[in-house]
């Protein structure tokens, strides 16, 4: 499937998969794909990061709508130390009683709920298909621009386009406008390439 | 307690800064602790009657707020 994808490209799905894990998560999503993309180092993810999605901003955001991540992460602890709470001897307390470290993820929406990954292997990480699918969409969007090679570019257009995606919803509680980053996206590889 | 009289310290903030930030980091970590001790409970076996008593609130309102994430009926 990544025959076709430049090094760039590939890069982007190797660091979803560092992404995920690093986040306890046991599923690459298109929210790992966005983070991915709103780090890379070129026009592209420069054009992500002017819209409004920094990859701070994206993982804060993940972390409220998918949870799963460590107890009691996100919680403004120096907010908490002004009314004379230590968030850290609170999580030893819990730790120490139930001796666990995620919290509960957050019940998902009955949309993602039925969300599984596939095509799994030991020791790996899958991709969701909704992922799966982004990255399909993005080789069409290739074809369409008569390019022989994915590129970032089309990965980002590919997740743009999925906006009934995690992701989508990532961009639009950051007040991204999908259409606004497509142009910006087209304008600024037409000028780079 | 020293923590109590910081706690009231806190609440009574004149800075609106200072204390809503607190409050929605009191409610985040609330938050947290009751899915994490309504799972414990559930996972003990208590029923959802139990858990809605000692939280205050009808059994309805925790069942709905909770079954996706504990899969109980």
């Amino acid at each position: 499937m990544f025959e076709r994808f430049t090094t760039d490209a590939r890069l982007i799905v190797v660091n979803s998969q560092a992404h995920a894990r690093r986040l306890g998560h046991n599923h690459i999503g298109c929210e790992h794909l966005l983070l991915s993309l709103a780090s890379l180092d070129d026009t592209i993810g420069q054009t992500i990061r002017d819209a409004g999605a920094t990859p701070s901003a994206v993982e804060a955001t993940i972390q409220r709508l998918v949870g799963g991540g460590r107890l009691f992460e996100g919680i403004d602890r120096a907010a908490l130390a002004a009314i004379g709470i230590d968030l850290d001897l609170v999580r030893q307390q819990v730790e120490a009683q139930f001796g666990l470290t995620q919290a509960p993820a957050r019940p998902r929406r009955r949309r993602w709920r039925r969300r599984r990954t596939c095509g799994h292997e030991p020791g790996r990480i899958a991709l969701t298909p909704r992922a799966k699918k982004l990255l399909e969409i993005s080789l069409r969007e290739a074809l369409a621009q008569r390019s022989k090679h994915i590129g970032t570019e089309h990965v980002a257009l590919a997740m743009i386009r999925m906006n009934d995606s995690l992701a989508g919803e990532i961009l639009s509680v950051l007040g991204v406008s999908p259409a606004a980053l497509r142009t910006n996206i087209l304008g600024r590889h037409r000028q780079a390439g | 307690m020293k923590m109590t009289a910081e706690i009231t310290d806190g609440a009574v903030s004149k800075d609106p800064d200072v204390g809503l930030r607190a409050v929605a980091a009191l409610r985040a970590m609330a938050e947290q602790l009751e899915n994490l001790q309504v799972d414990n409970a559930r996972a003990a076996g208590w029923s959802w009657q139990e858990i809605a008593l000692r939280l205050g609130l009808s059994k309805q309102t925790v069942h709905r707020k909770h079954r996706k994430r504990t899969g109980g009926r």
